[in-house]
């Protein structure tokens, strides 16, 4: 087992001490970015980056047989809040890099007339990532399931027994977040 | 919004959301809210009917993620193309793992062109450690030389920190896509398995485990040769080797249960991924039924579900167009697929599949040898299923061969040599107690050697099987320090036990008989080992023409056991295997003092329900009803049967073969329905326990088809003859005994019915096979039916030689079935008369034999009386005899249907 590994490992163990949660996201957002990195290409499907595989590729990682149900929950709850912010951080990457002018790419741009597609789901992403933030301070498992769902790509199935509630319960979930979140969005789209 | 008018807004939703949109004004009305929260309400059911979000990232922004992919990725591989690796050059990359990644490389340091794979280890793991692993395991790895295994050719650690190992390049197509793109049948994908089974069992053989074997790991060369990649790699690979919390190299997909839980690896992760392969090129589907891909849900799976039946998986899901294309794949049709894999393939995969190692084969050599049974259409073991049977037959041995363990061994030679009962005299009692105590502890001793050598610190972690231990302990048994002689005895019988346990008859013979030497020469007075000695060689004597030769062995014994010992076990199984021997040999009358006695004494010993006592209570039962004694068998069996379905542990195949046994039994006209339902009990417990295809469930269907018989429900008898007919001509050779069986009971069926070309033609077919066997009261039989065919058709003079030849055959033999002779002899009669000759002694003695051996509405007693009454009305027609003819009418109609052929046969013997 690596190091970094070791370390999720024992701060997973350390997750309610103080600042247990914090130093926990930090090392597994750092995870995240060095499994990116390493291990995209295996996980590739049509040159898309899986982000279910990365999160199954750190869950393996692990040390499991030292792994509590709570353990469980905290990890899948903090790796699918790194992958939200590894990707948000990417798009906001990318659209500062756009606003900002990178040479080819404007002339691209100017050449064809309109935006890339990938900007259009950059802005997206961001909306969403600021749609959540609000959701946040009203309902935090919505926010929870919704990282999970959609960030981590684990099923209902598994986001029920990770959050000890019902699937029909998760299912209600997704669907009042998903609801909020597009009028989120419609409302700052138009 | 405020968290409060939330929660309310989203109850609201979560209530309204599923209602049709018309409805929502009206519920909302109703529920009376707050404005704020009724707006948040609607403007919510309105997003929802949007739906334009997905749930899916991937879905969402694919574009993001591929550029994401892209810029993270591929800048740290780009560039590597050209770097050295030790003496190669990496040339392009060939894949990515788990492991990292896999490059084409050439070796570059001149001393010659060589191609190799190699395999860039990711960062992550501690390259000192790995390089200490790697020099540790190197000297085994390079001794893994095999065709079919790729070679480890290298190993070290780059400039950059990286661990790198060389392996053979194998140029190739996975085994699945091989088999499929050349659309092999089942036959030649078994074929290829055995080969991969062989290269496994070659690295088990070498103390490497794979552990992460996979149809990625195994390919095909362009010439058709199978590669095994990548063995003993996980475990370099994998730190601190054993330790259960070492970071796991393997595929979800493809891991055992116990290496999901973390536990010791073992071959038996091995034979569990050979299982899951075979499952896959057998079906193309995957044995468990997992929702979705995550690492969890696959070890769930992996732990908890039970593997769909290789079979049943072919048709799945109801996915028929899937199926078929599968099938097409193996050049068969979906059903024909699953009919194949039915039984023996199923219980072999499945076999290999279980959860708990110490279930599944012992070895690959085990399963690899189980596959080669299926495709040489011999029995397999896997087939012997849960319960600790397996069906031995009349001359088999009689008890019941437990699954050997380690254990077992321990305790069977404790036990024996724990047997204090030869101790005669009180006052030697204590000191050969002593004696006898000292000679355990050395018995206890060796074995304990046996079991240090199989220790798994010292395999290596390798599981050994009881087969191994045993061969073993064979080899050890000269070379060990053993002083005394009753305990090198004492091991040689335990030994040779073992393997009569296991069915290895011949290596049991070996053992006895050395036994047997050793005590004829450093123990000639242990008379009760000698018993012993004698009563376990003739037992594994199997062939028949050692049958002689074991009668010897048992008649000594019965000479020499003490009197003392006569109710003893050894007294019971001696008496049980004497019955057997002697019914080898013909001699039922003598068989059945011997195994009565012998039951009687298991019974008392062991109870009514034990698998020694039932089975030679069958035994004895099949003994009585050849002697047409059934109330005996009767009085035997129906206590058996009671106990075994009250006894809730009791093993079902047994209470089958009692049911079965019983029906024979019930020979009567009005017990005939009786029969037939326990044969068709019976027939349900076969198939449920050994499945559809199996020869039990052959034998059980032309038992009932005895009993239909005897209801005269021809057709239904002939129906179940025929199926169990094209069951034996699917498994057996063409002149199998059972195959001539087969023939000679449709034949009767076929004659019952009145077809007698038909019935000639299948007792044709019947003596072809039975002439060539060794029971002449068999080919009597046959001869009988067919003369009475050729007669029916008007063949007298084929007739009259068959059945002269059949009643010589008869006569010959030391005890004839009384009601097979009578047939014979009335069936001569008939001849006579047809010929125009009315000599009636051979059909009084015929009638004097059912008298005394069937039962009153017997179809073949009342026959026999039939035809004597013909006869003597015939001979003179005087009243009595007219009375005698009319009383045998009578019983005659009483019992067939009134469109039965034999009273069409009756018509032409009555008076007009």
């Amino acid at each position: 087992m690596d190091e970094a590994t070791t370390a999720i490992t024992r701060a997973l163990a350390q997750a309610n001490e103080p600042h247990g949660r914090e130093r926990l996201f930090a090392l597994v957002y750092d995870d995240m970015l060095r499994i990116a990195r390493a291990e995209l290409g295996r996980h590739r499907r049509g040159n898309t980056l899986d982000t279910r595989a990365l999160v199954n590729e750190a869950f393996l990682k692990l040390d499991r047989a030292g792994l509590d149900y709570e353990n469980r929950v905290h990890f899948y709850a903090t790796v699918a809040r790194a992958m939200r912010q590894v990707v948000v951080d990417y798009a906001r990457a990318r659209l500062a890099e756009r606003r900002g002018g990178g040479a080819e790419r404007v002339d691209l741009d100017a050449f064809e007339g309109q935006a890339l597609p990938i900007d259009a789901q950059a802005e997206q992403l961001l909306a969403v990532d600021a749609a959540l933030l609000k959701l946040a301070a009203l309902d935090e498992r919505l926010v929870k399931v919704v990282e999970m769902r959609f960030f981590a790509g684990l099923e209902v199935k598994d986001i029920a027994e990770l959050l000890g509630v019902s699937e029909p319960t998760i299912k209600r979930d997704t669907r009042a977040a998903k609801a909020f979140l597009q009028r989120e969005l419609g409302a700052s789209g138009s | 919004m405020d968290a409060e008018t939330w929660a309310r807004a989203r109850a609201v939703f979560d209530e309204l959301a599923d209602l049709d949109p018309g409805q929502w004004a009206a519920r909302l009305d109703a529920l009376d809210l707050d404005a704020a929260v009724r707006a948040e309400v609607l403007a919510l059911l309105a997003a929802d009917r949007e739906a334009l979000l997905q749930t899916d990232l991937q879905a969402h922004a694919p574009q993001v993620l591929a550029t994401l992919a892209d810029e993270t990725g591929d800048a740290l591989h780009r560039g590597l193309a050209g770097q050295r690796v030790g003496p190669f050059a990496l040339q392009r990359e060939l894949g990515r793992g788990g492991m990292g990644t896999v490059w084409l490389a050439e070796r570059v340091d001149g001393e010659f062109r060589q191609q190799v794979a190699v395999k860039l280890i990711r960062p992550g793991w501690d390259a000192g450690d790995m390089l200490a692993r790697f020099r540790a395991e190197r000297q085994i790895l390079a001794g893994l030389t095999h065709p079919n295994i790729a070679r480890l050719i290298d190993g070290g650690v780059t400039v950059d920190g990286r661990p790198w190992l060389a392996l053979e390049y194998v140029d190739g197509v996975d085994l699945r896509a091989h088999c499929d793109q050349r659309r092999l049948d089942l036959g030649a994908r078994l074929r290829l398995f055995l080969t991969v089974c062989d290269a496994v069992s070659h690295a088990h053989a070498h103390l490497v485990v794979h552990r992460d074997l996979k149809p990625s790991n195994l390919l095909v060369t362009g010439d058709g040769a199978v590669k095994l990649l990548d063995f003993g790699i996980a475990k370099l690979i994998d730190a601190e080797p054993g330790h259960a919390s070492a970071t796991r190299v393997f595929t979800p997909e493809y891991a055992a249960p116990e290496q999901v839980r973390g536990e010791a690896v073992t071959t038996a992760v091995d034979v569990y991924a050979l299982g899951l392969l075979l499952y896959e090129l057998l079906t193309g589907r995957r044995p468990y039924r997992v929702p979705d891909s995550t690492p969890a849900a696959y070890e769930r799976a992996i732990l908890d579900q039970e593997p769909t039946r290789p079979s049943v998986a072919v048709t799945r899901d109801g996915d028929a167009a899937g199926a078929s294309a599968l099938a097409a794949r193996r050049e068969l049709t979906p059903q024909r697929l699953r009919r194949e894999l039915r039984g023996d393939l199923d219980a072999i995969v499945l076999k290999a599949l279980r959860k708990d190692p110490r279930d599944r084969y012992a070895g690959v050599g085990e399963l690899a040898a189980d596959v080669e049974r299926h495709l040489a259409r011999q029995p397999v073991l896997a087939r012997r299923g849960g319960w600790r049977y397996r069906a031995t037959r009349l001359l088999r041995r009689h008890a019941v061969a437990a699954t050997l363990s380690a254990l077992a061994v321990l305790s069977l030679a404790g036990g024996l040599a724990a047997t204090a009962w030869q101790a005669r005299e009180a006052a030697a009692q204590r000191d050969l107690a002593r004696g006898e105590s000292a000679k355990a502890q050395q018995t206890v001793q060796f074995l304990l050697d046996i079991f240090r050598s199989a220790d798994p610190a010292a395999t290596q972690g390798r599981k050994v099987t009881a087969e191994e231990l045993l061969a073993r302990g064979v080899a050890r048994v000269d070379s060990a320090r053993i002083d005394d002689p009753s305990v090198r005895f004492d091991l040689l019988m335990a030994m040779g036990e073992a393997y009569l346990g296991i069915g290895e008859s011949r290596e049991a013979f070996a053992l006895f008989d050395r036994a047997l030497a050793v005590q004829a020469e450093l123990l000639p007075d242990a008379v009760t080992r000698r018993v012993r000695g004698l009563v376990l060689r003739a037992r594994s004597r199997g062939g028949k023409d050692e049958v002689d030769a074991a009668a010897q062995d048992l008649d000594e014994a019965s000479r020499l056991l003490p009197a003392e010992a006569a109710d003893s076990e050894l007294g019971a199984d001696l008496l049980v295997s004497r019955g057997i021997s002697r019914m080898a040999r013909g001699d039922i009358t003598g068989a059945i003092e011997d195994m009565s006695l012998g039951v009687e004494r298991f019974r008392r010993t062991r109870g009514i329900t034990d698998d020694q006592t039932t089975s030679a209570a069958i035994t004895l039962s099949w003994a009585y009803d050849d002697q047409d004694r059934h109330a005996e068998a009767r009085a035997l069996l129906e206590p058996i049967v009671a106990a075994l379905r009250a006894a809730p542990d009791a093993n079902p195949v047994r209470l089958a073969d009692a049911l079965d046994a019983l029906a024979n039994t019930h020979t009567t006209s009005a017990e005939a329905k009786q029969a037939s339902a326990m044969r068709r009990e019976a027939l349900e417990i076969t198939r449920r326990v050994y499945g559809d295809d199996h020869g039990y469930v052959e034998i059980r269907l032309n038992n009932l088809a005895f009993s239909l018989m005897r209801e005269h429900d021809y057709a239904s008898a002939r129906g179940a003859l025929g199926q169990a007919l094209r069951m034996r001509q699917k498994t057996d050779a063409p002149g199998s005994r059972r195959i001539g069986s087969l023939f000679n009971n449709l034949a009767s069926g076929a004659y019952a019915a009145g077809d007698w070309a038909e019935a000639e033609r299948l007792w044709g077919q019947a003596l072809e096979i039975r002439r060539k066997g060794k029971d002449p009261t068999d080919v009597a039989f046959s001869l009988t039916g067919s003369a009475g065919a050729a007669r029916e058709l008007g063949r007298l003079a084929e007739a009259r030689a068959r059945i002269d030849e059949a009643i010589g055959l008869l006569r010959a033999h030391p005890s004839p079935k009384p009601t097979h002779l009578a047939r014979s002899l009335v069936e001569a009669t008939e001849v006579g008369l047809a010929e125009g000759r009315v000599d009636c002694t051979a059909v009084d003695e015929a009638v004097a034999l059912v008298r005394a051996n069937a039962v009153a509405d017997d179809p073949q007693r009342l026959y026999a009386e039939l035809v004597g009454a013909a006869c003597a009305w015939r001979a003179g027609a005087s009243e009595a005899n007219r009375q005698r003819l009319a009383a045998a009418e009578a019983a005659m109609r009483a019992e067939f249907p009134p469109d039965a052929a034999r009273l069409r046969q009756m018509a032409r013997y009555l008076p007009r």
